[in-house]
């Protein structure tokens, strides 16, 4: 139960302040960082796949609402990432083509309002995403050995 | 037939609470990050206020002097102005002209370029929302011109779509002895393009640009920016616009950059 409640704060944390982070860094050709789904994709490797699946659709949910998307277009994404995650047993290096091809999504729903071309973007997307990926990766399984929550 | 009716009111009662759920999840991220955001901000200008203090104190408080003095002068202006409104409604009354709403702007902090990690749009956020009377579509300015439009509101923040963004359109004029019209949209970074400009008008290099009113939704008279040169006649999709109508390219009169407090009108 106790576990649970930690796992649950850290959840939260993660979101509010990944969230923060994301509004604030700033954005090169539109590219920001994906805390988010660097987090969605570390919970989807170290968490059941119940609570993995969950913060998936709630970081997706909250990437829609922080970038004034479309309902549900980085929910499904998001969520889709993680299972594909669970399902095949990817390496959480996934998540940097997984960012890249989340400019792909993007543009297909958005069109020509996307921000940037969208091959720039993706070129963008490469470095920040192995950035974000590490230092989240990093942080995040930091708090869970010190919080003895560490699933794997 | 009660069958049929008690379904229909279910799915009625279930679409509500999707909605409203939605609505309601949708603010939820915005808020919990706003605190941080907000933190960031203050703390940020606090740190630059007492970095300018130290190494330019005298500056300063000499500067300061001269603002409280400012400040005097322009209190004494608004009454001024208040008394010159209050006799231009009575007048417009007399003569049976339409009410006009007068504007009333309302001062918010930039707290970061918004967007999330996608960045999809060019916006900013603010920390003003619907708590302070700030609703969708509002108008948003700096003295230099028009920043953009409220798209997204919380209860303590606001989104706004600047006007470097592609969707957003805005009906111009350029300033002349023609005051030709043209819908102004987002272009690259630095340039914005204005379409369905009146072939054959001249316009003069440098021109202002300022907003038309037509449409209703901004109010005329903002300046947008500066008319750099023609296009090279062809739409955003690469066709070519043919001998009717042509766009030009004009220089945004904001710096969205360096944008820290900005107005909303309400």
């Amino acid at each position: 139960m106790k576990k649970d409640i930690v796992q649950l704060v850290i959840a939260f944390f993660t979101l509010v302040f990944g969230g923060a982070a994301e509004e604030l860094a700033p954005k090169t050709l539109g590219v920001g960082l994906p805390v988010l789904l660097s987090a969605a994709v570390y919970f989807a490797r170290r968490r059941t796949p119940l609570v993995g699946m969950l913060f998936a659709v709630a970081a997706g949910a909250a990437e829609d609402a922080l970038s004034g998307l479309p309902y549900a277009l980085s929910v499904s994404y998001f969520a889709a990432v993680a299972g594909l995650m669970r399902g095949f047993k990817l390496s959480v290096g996934f998540a940097v083509p997984a960012y890249c091809l989340y400019q792909v999504w993007l543009w297909i729903w958005l069109g020509q309002s996307l921000v940037g071309g969208v091959f720039l973007r993706m070129l963008m997307a490469l470095p920040v995403g192995v950035a974000v990926l590490a230092a989240t990766h990093a942080a995040l399984y930091w708090i869970d050995r010190k919080a003895a929550v560490d699933e794997k | 037939m009660k069958a049929t009716t008690t379904g229909t009111l279910a799915v009625i009662a279930v679409a509500m609470v999707a909605v409203l759920l939605v609505a309601f999840f949708r603010a939820t991220p915005v808020e919990l990050a706003y605190p941080v955001e907000q933190a960031k901000v203050t703390w940020a200008r606090r740190l630059a206020a007492r970095w300018t203090g130290l190494w330019h104190g005298v500056d300063a408080s000499v500067e300061n002097a001269r603002l409280r003095r400012e400040i005097a002068s322009l209190e004494m202006v608004r009454g001024e102005l208040a008394g010159l409104e209050e006799e231009n409604a009575r007048l417009r009354r007399d003569l049976r002209f339409t009410e006009r709403e007068p504007n009333r702007w309302e001062c918010a902090e930039v707290l970061s370029e918004g967007g999330g990690a996608a960045g999809a749009r060019r916006s900013i956020r603010l920390n003003k929302g619907s708590l302070a009377g700030i609703r969708e579509g509002a108008v948003v300015a700096v003295p230099e011109g028009l920043v953009g439009q409220v798209v997204a509101v919380t209860p303590h923040t606001s989104e706004v779509l600047l006007v470097t963004d592609p969707s957003l359109q805005v009906a111009c004029t350029v300033e002349g002895s023609e005051r030709i019209r043209g819908i102004l949209s987002g272009g690259t970074d630095d340039v914005l393009l204005m379409r369905h400009l009146k072939a054959g008008a001249e316009i003069a290099p440098e021109s202002r640009v300022l907003t038309s009113g037509l449409g209703g939704v901004f109010p005329a008279g903002i300046p947008v920016g500066t008319f750099i040169s023609e296009g090279n006649g062809r739409d955003a999709a690469g066709r070519h616009a043919g001998g009717l109508e042509r766009e030009g390219k004009v220089r945004p009169a904001v710096d969205f950059t360096l944008l820290e407090d900005v107005f909303i009108r309400r």
